[in-house]
């Protein structure tokens, strides 16, 4: 599941036969569109990363599919959660090729090698790691505040929040069902080896 | 000379109380015009609010908060000036708040309704178990209960109790794997645990499908399976009832011989109107109930209305035992320990509830987990080995009712120009005695699933059981309606809320709730 390093990303030529990237086409202005098409208003896309070129989205989308150790990701997906990230943070971008860099400087192609690396134990890096990861496992960015009518999260994915994955053979992504009636009463399948 | 009237009853508020209050009048040809504050939205509307949700802990979220018509989170309609921040997650749309509840269908105990009698605490029902009974029957089958009628719900392992005419309406749904790995654990250590009666139907009933555990009772159910109070506003139009939506009522207005004679309500453009009716019910919840009566000046000769807020104030436990028992399989939640739900203790500390949450932790345990800085392989294992492993636990206390416990107008307004909600809440000694036999169980379950405790010092929590704000007595003097839920000083003025509730015990009080304000259409049907 080891992805390749992506600085050649930047450029924009790495990764030809990659399906995905062929998606990538995403203009400042598509995701300024994607915003938009949310259900929950709430998006702001007006704020969306006018500088966020093709290259460095996909760059995103790579990283994002390193640090979550999947060798897909939905590109449109990845795109909302950089605008989201990047708001209000003009050298988001910036960090983010300074993180990808410092993790192919450190030989990370996949995460087994991050425990204990340079980047592990560089506060601000695995700071941006964490977000991102996070971004991608919850489905929301930002940090929920309970009882209330405001915070700062911001919708991602549901379906997509990368959380639900691990547990997918036992339990439901909430609101869905997985089973009849009564299908609870059952040991899981896996429990012998939980 | 015959009074015209613009309709035999009004009630105000279609959540599950108001509602069934109507639709058990309109059932029986009365004329009835049901007012709510907030609008009409479907459950798709809701269902995919939720769905895209970035606050999916948040159960008010997916609901409107407009400035006419709050969402109880919001600071400004719901101020506090007490220790607690009192903030239940009270809704305003047609259904009310049971759009999120976990449908919890307990009755009473007989022993609950006799607390100062038996115990010397607090206050009695004016009322007995007896009385209220075939009500309890028919606010089952109205919310199409599935319960064990076989268990003893005073958590004591006796007989099966409290005492039933008639079996409930649907059988139990099956208990999860879960909870039985649980019982193996708990029976042996003399803990009772109990299955919970609940509003989400086992079989397709009343245009509802059966439960098949989408594990999202709150905020909403997507399929419907789940009682919620939409189905009886429903109902009741379909008996001939008419529901006017965006009208918020801001005044009773009083008549000849201290009846009232009129409810002045506003919409949401700002135009004002005023009903006539014979009779009228307020089922505007705990909290604006009282607001109501404060704001018209009625009802309020015992200086009681809005004093009295009990909620069943809470704690919680987080740790992770160590077998895998996979929560998330079924419902949200379906039982509970009850070892301490009556017995003589209660002269001391209040009764204490435990329940286990049944609902997906993932969300919890990821958050949990970044915030640790689990990134790479190790985060996808421990999100699965937590997950089967998690035991959430919610306690919750009895409250007694206390006088400086209350809700009164604020000198805020909202966009309609009426006030909104100010409270003042303060946790006494009688829940913090109870909290330390609480802690105790917490220490012997943590032993017991040999459990890596995440988190056992929660501070008190919201339970969102709004009780005592307009106090059921018999005498008018100390308490705001009797037995009957008709206010003291007006004989043709009912209340359908938790809020006349005297003695909270440690249940969930919608049900009785709905067996109250199906007695008080009973009332009203024989008088009129």
């Amino acid at each position: 599941m080891s992805n390749p390093p992506v600085t050649q990303a930047v450029g924009g030529d790495a990764l030809p036969e990659n399906p995905a990237r062929r998606r990538v086409l995403i203009s400042a202005g598509l995701v300024a569109a994607a915003g938009a098409l949310l259900p929950w208003a709430r998006m702001a896309y007006a704020e969306s990363p006018a500088q966020a070129s093709p290259a460095q989205l996909d760059a995103f989308l790579r990283l994002g599919q390193r640090l979550t150790g999947r060798e897909h990701l939905p590109p449109d997906i990845s795109a909302r959660l950089f605008a989201a990230l990047a708001q209000g943070d003009r050298t988001f971008g910036a960090n983010v090729s300074r993180l990808i860099q410092a993790m192919d400087a450190a030989g990370i192609s996949d995460m087994h090698r991050f425990k204990g690396s340079s980047v592990d134990t560089n506060p601000e890096m695995k700071a941006l790691a964490v977000s991102i990861v996070s971004g991608w496992y919850l489905g929301y960015t930002g940090t929920p505040v309970g009882l209330a009518v405001k915070d700062d999260t911001q919708f991602i994915t549901y379906t997509g929040a990368l959380m639900f994955e691990p547990t997918r053979d036992v339990t439901a992504i909430p609101t869905y069902a997985r089973a009849g009636t009564d299908y609870w009463a059952a040991a899981p399948a896996s429990i012998a080896t939980d | 000379m015959t009074t015209q009237y613009d309709a035999d009853v009004v009630v105000i508020g279609s959540g599950a109380l108001g509602s069934n209050a109507a639709y058990e009048l309109a059932k029986q040809g009365r004329s009835v015009i049901l007012l709510e504050a907030g609008s009409r939205i479907p459950r798709w509307k809701i269902l995919e609010n939720f769905r895209t949700s970035s606050r999916k802990a948040n159960f008010n979220d997916p609901y409107p908060n407009e400035p006419w018509a709050h969402t109880s989170y919001d600071p400004e309609y719901l101020e506090n000036t007490g220790s607690f921040n009192f903030r239940p997650g009270m809704l305003k749309l047609v259904g009310g708040t049971t759009w999120h509840w976990a449908a919890a269908c307990w009755r009473y105990l007989p022993n609950d309704m006799k607390l100062n009698t038996l115990y010397g605490v607090g206050r009695d029902w004016p009322i007995e178990y007896d009385t209220l009974e075939p009500y309890y029957q028919q606010a089952e089958e109205a919310l199409g209960v599935a319960g064990n009628g076989e268990e003893d719900q005073s958590g004591q392992g006796g007989k099966a109790w409290p005492p039933r005419s008639q079996p409930y309406p649907l059988p139990p749904d099956a208990t999860t794997y879960m909870n039985q790995q649980l019982v193996k654990r708990l029976a042996p250590e003399g803990y009772h645990y109990i299955h919970e009666p609940n509003g989400r139907v086992t079989r397709p009933y009343d245009g509802r499908p059966a439960c098949c555990g989408n594990n999202n009772c709150m905020p909403v159910c997507p399929i419907g399976a789940m009682y919620s109070g939409d189905m009886h506003a429903t109902h009741a139009e379909n008996a001939g009832a008419k529901l006017v939506t965006e009208a918020t009522a801001y005044k009773l207005e009083k008549g000849a011989g201290n009846k009232i004679v009129a409810v002045h309500y506003r919409k949401a453009d700002g135009t004002d109107a005023r009903l006539t009716a014979r009779y009228f019910v307020v089922a505007a919840h705990g909290l604006e109930t009282p607001k109501l009566l404060l704001i018209s000046d009625v009802a309020n000769s015992s200086d009681q209305v809005g004093r009295n807020l009990m909620d069943h104030t809470g704690i919680g436990l987080l740790m992770i035992g160590d077998e895998p028992l996979w929560p998330g399989r079924g419902a949200v939640q379906q039982g509970g320990i009850f070892n301490w739900r009556d017995g003589d203790f209660r002269k001391q500390h209040s009764a204490v509830k435990h329940s286990m949450s049944n609902a997906v932790p993932n969300r919890t345990i990821t958050e949990r987990l970044l915030k640790q800085g689990v990134i790479g392989p190790e985060l996808d294992e421990r999100i699965r080995h937590d997950a089967a492993r998690w035991i959430d636990v919610g306690t919750v206390f009895e409250m007694l009712p206390n006088p400086s416990n209350r809700v009164t107008p604020s000198t805020k307004k909202d966009a309609l120009g009426i006030p909104m909600l100010r409270v003042n809440y303060d946790v006494d000694d009688y829940v913090k005695a109870g909290k330390e036999i609480a802690k105790k169980d917490y220490a012997r379950f943590a032993k017991i699933f040999n459990a890596e405790v995440i988190e056992d010092e929660s501070g008190w929590q919201n339970r969102d059981h709004i009780m005592g704000t307009v106090i059921m007595g018999s005498d008018p003097k100390t308490s705001v309606v009797n037995g009957d839920c008709r206010t003291h000083d007006h004989e043709n003025l009912f209340l359908a809320t938790t809020g006349v509730i005297p003695a909270s015990g440690v249940i969930n009080p919608t049900l009785t709730g709905v067996a109250l304000s199906i007695r008080i259409a009973d009332t009203i049907n024989k008088e009129i």
